[in-house]
């Protein structure tokens, strides 16, 4: 088995007697109600101002009219929902949006439990490669969508150039001009940018599992796939549920990679809800700041009903009481 | 051939004013007038024909900028800035040409018009007399112009900018300038809605794109 060394006890710091029961009399974890708002106040605070407000005006703003130049003019009524709803590209950007979150969040899992299984492996140079991965992750998700915009241009992107030199094509691919090559491209910088959370979210799932109920599992004569499929997937089940649901939330509200790697397409063929609703405010003819919150109230009402269909289907509250 | 969102208006419209089409005629859009159709048809030929760069529908006008500055592109319908930066890197050899006309009449130049803007209140007109004689005064004008490296729009300025061989082919072509229809409230809209859908009538049926268009622009946009 692998030792890591970072192993401790952490218990093995208390001293039996005196400081242990007094934590006990006093109740671990328990503060009286007045000492606790003292010190959730500054949170408080912050979540009333930097969510609640916004939320409230947004759905305010949902509700209202604006010219174009965002100047407000009156009351709107349910109207801005409405045009929203059956605005022509909406089926368009509605397909859009599930086959980017399906497939970034479905490949970026696969390919993270892999990575992470062969992270918490020792072998020369892993603090490298760990912190290879990390690298994605710092960068500014508009700089890494810019630099994949010049990989894969048709003109002088490396991508091409590569696959022209070694002649699996002839002419170059327009990855991000063509309808064909659109939609995938971004879901390769997705995942690209999703997989250092997601493997570290795995690393801390699989450092977690006892070595013990390996050990037993190896004496009793379970091959590697057995031990994996029956010991190491089952106890990673926790940090799947975590990965799945934070991955699911940030690349539907993912903006900056549609947007950069989008730009140059006319319409709304390649959007999803989110740049949808973007350009509805900003680029589009209507130019309407009313329809636009209309679609963002829209956006998370659809992001809660999904997680909440996901936790419904997972057992949710088994999992968090173990 | 630029037909991104970013700047598609300014493109078509260098093309159509020199096919002796237009935005609006006496007063009415004419977007899908015979001449704008013929014109679109012929740029989607031209993009069918490979005569263009990859994706014409899907370029926006920086990208086609910079494929000149890198010698990928032969020919770009350009501005005077752009000028600047070749001049400034040295890269490439080129000259400047006023675009072509259909019909062998005087090419026309595609003006961009920003706005002053001052409120209506007693007394201010004469301050905005004012303001305007000032700004359009030879020296103001000129020396702003020049250090923005912008073009001359008074006779004078077009005059006092002849002593610079580089700005010529502008100059000449200056006074055949034609303007989008900004004075318009609906041209706001319509320029958003032509700047979204103008790609498509490369990749799909000129006529239909145009036709769409007008019909946004009746409708107020």
């Amino acid at each position: 088995m692998t030792t890591t060394g970072d192993v401790q006890a952490p218990s093995a710091r208390t001293t039996p007697g005196g400081p242990r029961q007094r934590r006990r009399s006093s109740g671990v974890g328990r503060v009286s109600a007045p000492v606790a708002l003292l010190w959730l106040t500054p949170a408080i605070l912050l979540i009333v101002g930097v969510v609640v407000f916004p939320a409230i005006m947004l759905f305010r703003a949902s509700r209202s009219e604006y010219s174009i130049t965002g100047l407000y003019k009156g009351a709107a009524g349910w109207d801005n929902y409405t045009k929203v709803l059956s605005y022509p590209d909406l089926p368009v950007v509605l397909k859009n949006t599930v086959v980017w979150v399906v497939a970034v969040v479905a490949i970026t899992i696969v390919l993270s439990l892999a990575l992470a299984q062969l992270l918490v492996k020792d072998f020369p140079g892993r603090r490298f490669v760990r912190w290879a991965v990390i690298v994605p992750w710092a960068a500014s998700l508009v700089i890494t969508s810019q630099l994949f915009v010049l990989l894969y241009d048709d003109n002088y992107g490396l991508v091409n150039h590569v696959l022209l030199k070694l002649h699996v094509i002839s002419t170059p691919i327009s990855f991000l001009g063509d309808d064909r090559f659109t939609m995938a491209s971004m879901v390769v910088v997705g995942v690209f940018v999703s997989l250092p959370f997601t493997i570290f979210v795995f690393i801390a799932g699989l450092n977690a599992i006892p070595d013990d109920v390996m050990e037993a599992a190896e004496v009793d004569g379970a091959s590697p796939w057995q031990r994996w499929r029956q010991i190491t997937f089952p106890l990673l089940r926790p940090a799947m549920l975590i990965a799945t649901v934070l991955n699911t939330i940030y690349v539907f509200n993912s903006f900056p990679i549609i947007y950069t790697l989008n730009d140059r397409n006319p319409g709304f063929g390649h959007d999803t809800l989110i740049t949808f609703m973007y350009k509805l405010a900003f680029k589009s003819q209507e130019k309407d700041v009313g329809m636009s919150a209309a679609t963002g109230i829209i956006n998370v009402a659809i992001i809660l009903v999904v997680v909440l269909v996901y936790l419904k289907l997972v057992n949710w509250r088994e999992e968090t009481s173990r | 051939m630029p037909l991104g969102p970013e700047e598609s208006q300014g493109e078509f419209s260098m093309w159509l004013f020199n096919n002796g089409g237009d935005w609006k005629t006496d007063g009415t859009w004419s977007i899908n007038s015979d001449k704008n159709v013929e014109t679109l048809t012929f740029m989607k030929k031209l993009a069918a024909a490979g005569l263009t760069q990859s994706n014409p529908a899907r370029t926006n006008r920086a990208d086609a900028f910079d494929l000149f500055k890198s010698g990928k592109a032969g020919m770009v319908v350009g501005f005077s800035p752009l000028a600047g930066d070749l001049d400034k890197d040295g890269t490439v050899k080129y000259a400047v040409a006023p675009f072509p006309s259909n019909d062998g009449s005087e090419s026309k130049t595609f003006g961009v018009t920003d706005y002053l803007m001052a409120f209506k209140k007693k007394g201010n007109q004469d301050a905005v007399k004012a303001f305007y004689e000032l700004y359009y005064s030879k020296d103001q004008i000129n020396t702003f112009i020049e250090k923005e490296g912008f073009l001359p729009v008074t006779t004078s300025g077009v005059e006092y900018f002849q002593k610079d061989d580089k700005l010529k082919v502008y100059l000449d072509t200056l006074p055949n300038a034609r303007l989008t229809p900004t004075d318009d409230p609906t041209w706001d809209k319509v320029k958003l809605a032509v700047q979204q859908n103008l790609g498509g009538g490369i990749t799909g049926d000129p006529k239909a794109t145009l036709d769409k268009l007008q019909k946004s622009a009746e409708a107020g946009g």
